[in-house]
């Protein structure tokens, strides 16, 4: 069986690579599906007319959600995850620059389940993003597939 | 009719009534005067006129002594004289006096008949008769006089009752209509003064608990008025005047709201170039190591070390933008133990150095406790860095004496003070401004915020910061928190 796909939701693309750059050094086997900007993640989540063949069936084990991001921005996907029963009990880690009090707050009012600060240092990056696989992949109990 | 024209009114009033009374009082006491004169002449008239001819008529006619006869014409003369005073001038008086002139001239004429009477004839019956006749005519004629004269007293005594009673009703008139005038006045006071002043009272109480909108609208055309209408007037402006505030407040939250969403770009998107630059130089070394030499390897060191110093720089920046935004939260705080757990991270962070924390327990504040964690914080580990070259770093917190050197007064300020290389005291005043650095980044690494961020919290708290060292002596800084310290 092949392990449940990871959500990248992240607009710039030095970040997706680097991001894949740290998980495969921490060797996360899951896949890693990108959606460059709110529209595309809850496309790839809820299913569209655009990408028919996707069946909205296929939830993610994890999401990582930037919360910068054109058209819709991460808030908002966010609040439509929570919304939908379909998506309500994945577990989403906000991955942002921002350090802002006001994002974090509202990151947690919208019930996101982490919210981690990216570092500059790619040492440091690279770190932060074993310890998230180990934690959410690993360690922490997923929620029953429905 | 305004307040002034009222008062100046009832003044004038008053001091109109006052005279008049004045000149009543001066009229009666001349008719009194008048009235009495005729009461006196006629009492004269009677007593020593009339009374007195008889007297000497009989004194004559007893004992027929030339004197008595001299006497007689003098008192005719002297009642002469007394009817002469021109002082009867009613009708009914000058009637009256006109009747006693003519008894009186009727006496001129018989009593020197009597008189002739005895000088030409020797005394018979029928002289005597003659002469009884003649006295008995006297003695109606003076018993007349005595009644008009009477009459004359009487009317002047009247006329004395009347003055004083009409004198009495005018003074009482006067009297009346004057307090009635007061009374008036005072019901003006209270209904067209005391009435307004209480609404304007209640209109100013209005308007200072914020209800700007009120107006006091009196439509008076007094003085009162005035003061209402330009009461309504500075009240329209101060409306106008806090519109035009709150619409300025709300274009300085916007702008604020602006700089905040710019201060959001910043953090986000120049981190994330950064991270990309530090990443890939990483991914270079790693990947391409074969291909570099040491020098290749010593320029990727340094992109990344330039780019983890940006990065560094961006946060501080931030922290410096947050420190002054958001509302200063003041409760107590145990400085002491926010310090211990700020010097454990330190030591924490630093686990090979020797750095000996002194912190004096008990100290406590009134303050915001995050931002006075991000000044201690900046605070004590500018202390570590600068103290890195002692073989045990000795760093103090604590409160004492120490004099503030802009107002050169003793106050009780907190202080850290290590015993690091400290600096030269005529560069202290560049100490606190952005990216104002005393010494060499290759010496003591920094980006030269954490101070103009300390300085900035401790004027939040309304409180001062000031230094003092001297080369290698260490440093001192001292700060204190605005009233509640």
């Amino acid at each position: 069986m092949n392990p449940r796909s990871i959500l990248l939701v992240e607009d710039n693309p030095s970040d997706v690579a680097l991001t894949q750059r740290a998980m495969a050094r921490s060797a996360i086997k899951n896949p890693l599906v990108v959606a460059e900007n709110g529209q595309q993640a809850l496309d790839y989540l809820f299913g569209s007319s655009a990408n028919a063949s996707h069946s909205a069936g296929d939830t993610p084990i994890l999401i990582l959600l930037d919360l910068k991001l054109p058209r819709i921005d991460g808030l908002e996907v966010l609040r439509r995850i929570r919304a939908d029963s379909r998506t309500r009990r994945i577990p989403v880690v906000i991955l942002t620059s921002s350090g802002e009090q006001t994002d974090i707050a509202a990151g947690y009012d919208l019930g996101a389940n982490s919210y981690i600060r990216k570092p500059v240092d790619f040492h440091q990056f690279a770190e932060t993003i074993r310890q998230l696989g180990l934690y959410w992949l690993v360690i922490n109990e997923p929620p029953p597939k429905r | 009719m305004t307040i002034r024209h009222r008062l100046t009114l009832s003044l004038l009033l008053s001091g109109a009534a006052m005279l008049l009374i004045f000149v009543v009082q001066f009229l009666a006491v001349q008719q009194v005067d008048l009235a009495l004169k005729k009461s006196i002449l006629a009492g004269d008239i009677t007593a020593s006129g009339v009374a007195g001819l008889r007297s000497v008529t009989m004194d004559y006619v007893l004992s027929r002594q030339p004197r008595a006869l001299q006497q007689w014409q003098q008192r005719h003369d002297s009642m002469h004289a007394l009817l002469d005073t021109p002082i009867f001038d009613q009708d009914a008086e000058r009637q009256i006096v006109a009747r006693l002139r003519t008894r009186h001239d009727y006496l001129g004429e018989i009593f020197p008949r009597l008189a002739r009477l005895h000088t030409e004839t020797e005394g018979n019956a029928l002289q005597r008769e003659v002469e009884a006749r003649l006295v008995t005519q006297i003695m109606v004629a003076t018993q007349d006089m005595v009644t008009d004269s009477n009459l004359l007293l009487r009317m002047a005594n009247a006329h004395l009752d009347r003055i004083q009673r009409r004198t009495g009703l005018i003074v009482s008139v006067i009297v009346v209509g004057m307090g009635l005038f007061v009374v008036l006045n005072m019901m003006f006071a209270i209904r067209g003064v005391l009435t307004p002043v209480g609404e304007l009272q209640r209109g100013a109480e209005r308007v200072g608990s914020g209800d700007l909108a009120y107006r006091t609208n009196l439509k008076l055309d007094n003085e009162i008025g005035a003061l209402s209408r330009a009461f309504d007037a500075m009240t329209a402006k101060l409306e106008q005047t806090q519109a035009e505030l709150e619409a300025n407040a709300l274009h300085l939250r916007e702008m604020i709201r602006e700089l905040e969403s710019f201060s959001y770009s910043v953090s986000h998107d120049l981190r994330a170039p950064l991270r990309g630059i530090d990443g890939w130089s990483l991914a270079l070394q790693e990947d391409y190591g074969a291909v570099l030499d040491a020098q290749g390897h010593q320029y990727l060191d340094i992109v990344r070390t330039e780019a983890q110093r940006m990065g560094q720089l961006i946060e501080d920046l931030l922290q410096l933008s947050r420190v002054t935004r958001g509302e200063l939260a003041r409760a107590p705080v145990d400085l002491s133990a926010l310090a211990q757990s700020v010097a454990r991270r330190l030591k924490d962070a630093s686990p090979d150095r020797a750095i000996e924390f002194l912190i004096q327990p008990g100290l406590a504040a009134d303050a915001d406790a995050r931002l006075l964690e991000v000044a201690l914080t900046n605070l004590l580990d500018n202390a570590c860095k600068f103290s890195a070259m002692r073989e045990v770093a000795r760093i103090e917190f604590g409160r004492g004496a120490a004099q503030d050197p802009v107002t050169q007064a003793t106050t009780q300020a907190y202080f850290v003070r290590d015993n690091g290389v400290g600096f030269d005291t005529t560069h202290a005043a560049k100490l606190f401004g952005a990216f104002q650095r005393l010494h060499a980044a290759s010496e003591f690494p920094g980006t030269g915020i954490g101070l103009a961020t300390v300085q900035r919290i401790v004027h939040r708290h309304g409180g001062r910061i000031w230094a003092e060292a001297q080369p290698n002596q260490g440093a001192c800084f001292y700060f204190t928190l605005g009233k509640a310290a």
